[in-house]
């Protein structure tokens, strides 16, 4: 995988140095063109094809082949000549020179482990025709232009299939990897009805995202296999992958942030009352509500703020979680609190996001203390970005609240766009998933249509709110990965029974019937049924967050932070691990034994810093110095940290979604990072 | 503790009669016996007495021993502390040097003699038997769906209480249960706060959260203080303060006794010094890093330099069943008071003691920077 400095001359940004695998995913994103031109000359040829066409895909396959880096075979990550291991798995550096003399010997022997190269198991698998889905999609151009990244995968797939297989030279095999070609044609011909198109691209192109993944574990870790079966070897049931859900459009989960006040409630309960969600009855019940207490502006954060404390002090303090649907999306809306007592409640609710909405306010006064925090701190316009970046989010659209109190000035808006554009952009947000918009939430202006105010329209015409949300990618889902269901909260409904949860699928499915292991605790139980909003669900798929009622377990084993698992694939609990940490803007230096709070997923815990293992060079990643006394702001580290108790947690590489950490130490968020070892576990 | 008769001299032998009256007092002796040293008292023992008949017969005997002490262990929870080692007093019923362990508890005289009696020992038993030093805060640690019910002593913090109820999130059919589930966990709280505090001890109780849960809870209290007749709570809603924390964890514990409305209350406890000294050592750290310093390494060479203003340290490295080890860390803080610096013995049963003894147990802040030093691998 590349690493970032590299990148920069397209994207500059010194932040997210621990994330080198999302930056690899935007870099195939770009260089879509490039695999399109090999793998639309594969359907034809695909059994003609030899090793002759091999060095290009090579090429196209291995950017370690630039001058001065290595990439390392097991966890790919790009390493300076000059190192013999690899700096972040140890792995010895294999020797290049074989492979650039011969580049008609097989791929399987020379070329170090990539994403897009099948090992031999997978060959042989696919020749079998056992795992079709990925090589259908390599195919057709349709899906070449609609899922980049499948495609770059699946060219370099189907490639070295073909390659080894003829040089196998087994007729009957070849034969049968032709087969499936020709049978995917028949599939996607039909697929692109211009209805379902875009459905079924997306679709296989998870499906394909998954199958990249996969192979990324591959060799990535066999030890996990000791703790039950290797995430590898699992084999999708076939119910899974079929999309039962007549809705074509994609789910997408999206959390709204920004500093207390900033209008985030009342936005989005605009928002669901422009668009019907919410109905004129109770409407007037929350007018009414909000005048006797005397907060006539606070009725359409009413919407969303059902509790009374927070009705009562007009501040949100949970998640609260509303739906709407555009054009192209199913979005699940995710209101985080902004107050900075209930951060750990906005990162439990980021957890799960896909995308963000961050509220700025634009009134005079207020987005400087957003910024920069009043008193003690830092404001949450800073820390709520800082954080739903390192939780995973890559889509930001940055929506500039109150431009009535301002009078709709572009000065205004133009200010607070180029003040916060070089400090999102050092969070880890590229320019391209950034989005600007001026909005009024009272007013009700570029919410859900163009503005009708003609201050804005003088100089504001681009989209509005909800166009924006609309034109948002849900990132792949992995369904055909063994079940995780993160657990937010429990809970004891009528319809569900005792032991209900509600929470996320990150990976694989779930129907009712379904046998799960419940960790951390391990115990077995038994899926009852399945809600969304209060609707059963016959079937639940990676993505989708639903409310889960299980039989044959105490409701006491079951808390948020836990994670509902396949029986055979348990996630590991951990006890000890290391994880590459940034530290941000923190005044107390974090020392060996500092007491912290993990927070993972929804899981969150007092743990200690058991071990300062290196100091990085935040640009380069490479290592300045060996058992650092103290981390101050801003650096880069890799420490070794000790939770109270095991918590459910995976290896960055492995799984994203349960790699990501956050720590925070007297109500302020100190450090972000990502798993890259379990070294103990229960 | 009350101190009954004392013979000792500085670095010389000598004895120490001594009355622990209350349950830290434990803590006091737990810290002053060490290995070696001797301990008689009043004890009870299962002996096996023969009958005319010649079958044996257990009987327990309450007699005097002395025994060389082998090992201490504490009992937090109890409050007892087992001396465990060999017998030193003849008598009709235990041998000498028979193995015996003396179980020591409130309000039990013993006497304690030690070989050498250094500096910090008696510095110790000075502090133990100052009966102005006991200040008592209770505090209740809560977040939502977590709360601590933790007792502040001059020298140790005990967890008395946990109460963890997993509380729904507000939204759709779930609503009801969310305020049922919180009115539940706010009458678990309560319960476990009466009782475990006893307000004729504590100086305040101190109820911490993070938003609004702790005015929540206070309310909820009130009520149904006024409507059950809870006297205690009644009687002494003057010396319920509320702040402000991070969390409902223990370790928040340190930013609640540095709350201004709290640190009024109890200023001059060990605790409220120690977290300050602590997070002096933590800010000269972030702003320069060559003027603080852990690990005994780093802290033993800044002392060779005479450069040690502030020394931190803990309780527990004197424990140490390593005579020399001890002698060390005793002339450590000899010499750096002598040298005119501060010393601030941790007590490691509280939050900052915790802290500083996973971070080695020893620190130091110094009054000129070495930068040479930090370059050091120690």
């Amino acid at each position: 995988m590349p690493r970032k400095w590299r990148q920069s001359d397209f994207d500059d940004d010194g932040y997210d140095d621990y994330d080198e695998e999302d930056y690899y995913e935007e870099e195939e994103y770009l260089e879509d063109k490039e695999p399109t031109s090999t793998s639309s000359v594969v359907p034809g040829q695909s059994q003609s094809f030899t090793s002759t066409t091999q060095p290009t895909a090579t090429e196209v396959n291995e950017p370690e082949t630039e001058e001065g880096l290595w990439a390392c075979p097991v966890c790919t990550f790009d390493n300076s000549l000059d190192s013999l291991t690899c700096d972040i798995c140890d792995t010895p550096r294999e020797d290049l020179s074989e492979k650039v003399s011969d580049p008609s010997t097989s791929s399987k022997e020379k070329v170090p482990f990539k994403f897009d190269t099948p090992s031999p198991d997978e060959k042989n698998l696919a020749a079998r025709g056992l795992k079709k889905s990925p090589i259908r999609v390599a195919q057709s151009p349709d899906d070449i232009l609609n899922g980049a990244r499948s495609s770059m995968a699946k060219a370099g797939t189907s490639k070295s299939i073909s390659s080894a297989v003829s040089k196998l030279n087994v007729p009957g095999l070849s034969q049968s990897s032709g087969a499936s070609t020709s049978e995917s044609h028949v599939g996607n011909g039909s697929s692109s009805a211009p209805e379902g198109e875009l459905a079924d691209a997306l679709k296989q192109m998870n499906v394909g995202g998954d199958y990249m993944e996969s192979k990324s574990r591959e060799n990535a870790d066999a030890s996990t296999s000791t703790y039950g079966l290797s995430l590898e070897s699992y084999e999708p049931e076939p119910w899974m992958l079929k999309d039962a859900n007549k809705d074509s459009r994609q789910l997408l989960h999206l959390i709204v942030v920004g500093h207390v006040d900033a209008g985030k409630s009342t936005l989005m309960g605009r928002i669901l009352h422009l668009l019907g969600r919410v109905s004129q009855k109770e409407m007037h019940k929350n007018e009414k509500e909000s005048k006797q207490q005397g907060k006539g502006s606070f009725a359409y954060a009413f919407v969303l703020d059902e509790g009374a404390e927070e009705r009562a002090r007009g501040v949100t303090m949970t998640v609260a979680v509303a739906h709407f649907e555009t054009p192209k999306l199913r979005v699940v809306l995710l209101d985080a609190p902004g107050h900075r007592d209930f951060v750990p409640n906005m990162i439990s609710g980021a957890s799960q996001a896909d995308a963000a909405i961050l509220v700025v306010d634009a009134s005079i006064g207020a987005f400087e203390a957003g910024l920069e925090g009043e008193g003690q701190g830092r404001g949450q316009t800073r820390e709520h970005a800082q954080l739903v970046r390192s939780l995973g989010v890559e889509q930001l659209i940055v929506a500039v609240n109150k431009l009535d109190a301002v009078d709709f000035s572009k000065e205004r808006f133009d200010f607070i766009r180029g003040t916060l554009q070089p400090f999102l952009k050092q969070c880890g947000f590229k320019d391209g998933s950034l989005q600007w918009v001026p909005v009024s939430a009272s007013e009700g202006q570029n919410l859900t249509m163009a503005s009708t105010e003609s201050a804005l329209k003088a100089w504001y015409n681009g989209p509005c709110l909800i166009e924006l949300v609309d034109s948002l990618k849900p990132p792949p889902r992995l369904v055909a990965r063994p079940l995780r269901l993160t657990i937010a909260e429990v809970m004891k409904t009528r319809t569900l029974g005792p032991s209900a949860f509600g929470g996320k699928l990150e990976s694989g499915a779930i129907h009712s019937g379904t046998k799960v292991r419940v960790m951390p605790s391990g115990e077995i139980a038994t899926v009852k049924s399945i809600e969304l909003q209060g609707q059963q669900l016959k079937t639940a798929r990676a993505g989708e967050g639903v409310d889960v009622g299980l039989n044959g377990i105490d409701p006491g084993m079951l808390a948020p932070g836990g994670v509902v698992c396949h029986p055979d694939y348990p996630v590991p609990v951990a006890t000890r691990f290391e994880v590459q940490l940034l530290t941000l803007d923190i005044r107390t230096p974090i020392l060996k034994g500092s007491q912290v709070i993990l927070h993972v997923h929804h899981a969150r815990q007092p743990a200690r810093v058991d071990q300062l293992v290196s100091l990085l060079d935040p640009k380069k990643g490479t290592v300045l110095r060996q058992r650092p006394r103290h981390l101050t702001a801003n650096q880069s580290a890799i420490v070794v940290i000790v939770p109270d108790e095991g918590v459910c947690i995976e290896k960055y590489s492995d799984f994203r979604a349960l790699g990501r950490i956050a720590l925070r130490e007297g109500g302020k968020t100190i450090a972000v990072g990502i798993v890259t070892d379990i070294l103990e576990r229960k | 503790m009350k101190l009954v008769r004392q013979d000792i001299t500085k670095n010389g032998a000598g004895s120490v009669k001594l009355v622990p009256e209350e349950p830290e007092d434990m803590w006091h002796v737990y810290n002053l016996v060490a290995k070696g040293d001797r301990v008689s008292g009043v004890t009870v023992r299962k002996v096996m007495r023969e009958t005319a008949s010649g079958a044996g017969e257990a009987e327990r005997v309450r007699l005097k021993l002395e025994v060389e002490v082998e090992t201490v262990e504490y009992d937090k929870v109890a409050s007892v502390l087992r001396v465990r080692g060999k017998n030193m007093l003849e008598s009709e019923h235990v041998k000498l040097g028979a193995y015996h362990t003396m179980e020591l508890d409130q309000q039990r005289p013993f006497v304690l003699a030690k070989a050498v009696w250094d500096a910090m020992a008696i510095d110790y038993l000075k502090q133990a038997c100052d009966p102005a030093a006991s200040a008592d805060v209770a505090a209740v640690m809560m977040q939502e769906g977590l709360a601590n019910i933790c007792l502040v002593g001059a020298s140790i913090t005990t967890v008395k209480g946990r109460v963890e109820t997993s509380i729904p999130r507000k939204h759709g059919p779930a609503v009801a249960g969310y305020d049922k589930a919180l009115n539940k966990f706010f009458e678990n709280v309560l319960q476990a706060v009466l009782r475990h505090v006893n307000f004729a001890v504590v100086r305040c109780l101190v109820v911490a959260s993070p938003g609004f849960t702790k005015d929540q809870f206070f309310s909820y209290m009130m009520l149904e203080a006024t409507r059950r007749d809870l006297r205690p709570i009644v009687e002494n809603k003057g010396k319920i303060v509320l702040t402000h924390s991070s969390s409902g964890y223990k370790h928040a514990l340190k930013e609640v006794l540095a709350a201004p409305a709290v640190l009024a209350l109890i200023k001059d406890t060990k605790a409220v010094k120690e977290v300050k000294a602590l997070d002096d050592f933590h800010t000269m750290l972030a702003n320069d890093s060559s003027r603080a310093f852990y690990g005994p390494g780093h802290v033993f060479a800044a002392h060779d330099r005479l450069a040690i203003q502030t020394l931190l340290i803990t309780d527990e490295l004197f424990r140490s069943a390593d005579i020399t080890t001890r002698r060390k860390y005793v002339d450590l803080v000899e010499s750096v008071k002598a040298g005119g610096g501060d010393v601030y013995v941790f007590s490691s049963m509280h939050i900052s003691g915790e802290q500083l003894q996973q971070l080695t147990g020893i620190a130091a802040i110094l009054r000129f920077p070495l930068p040479d030093l930090e370059d050091m691998e120690l």
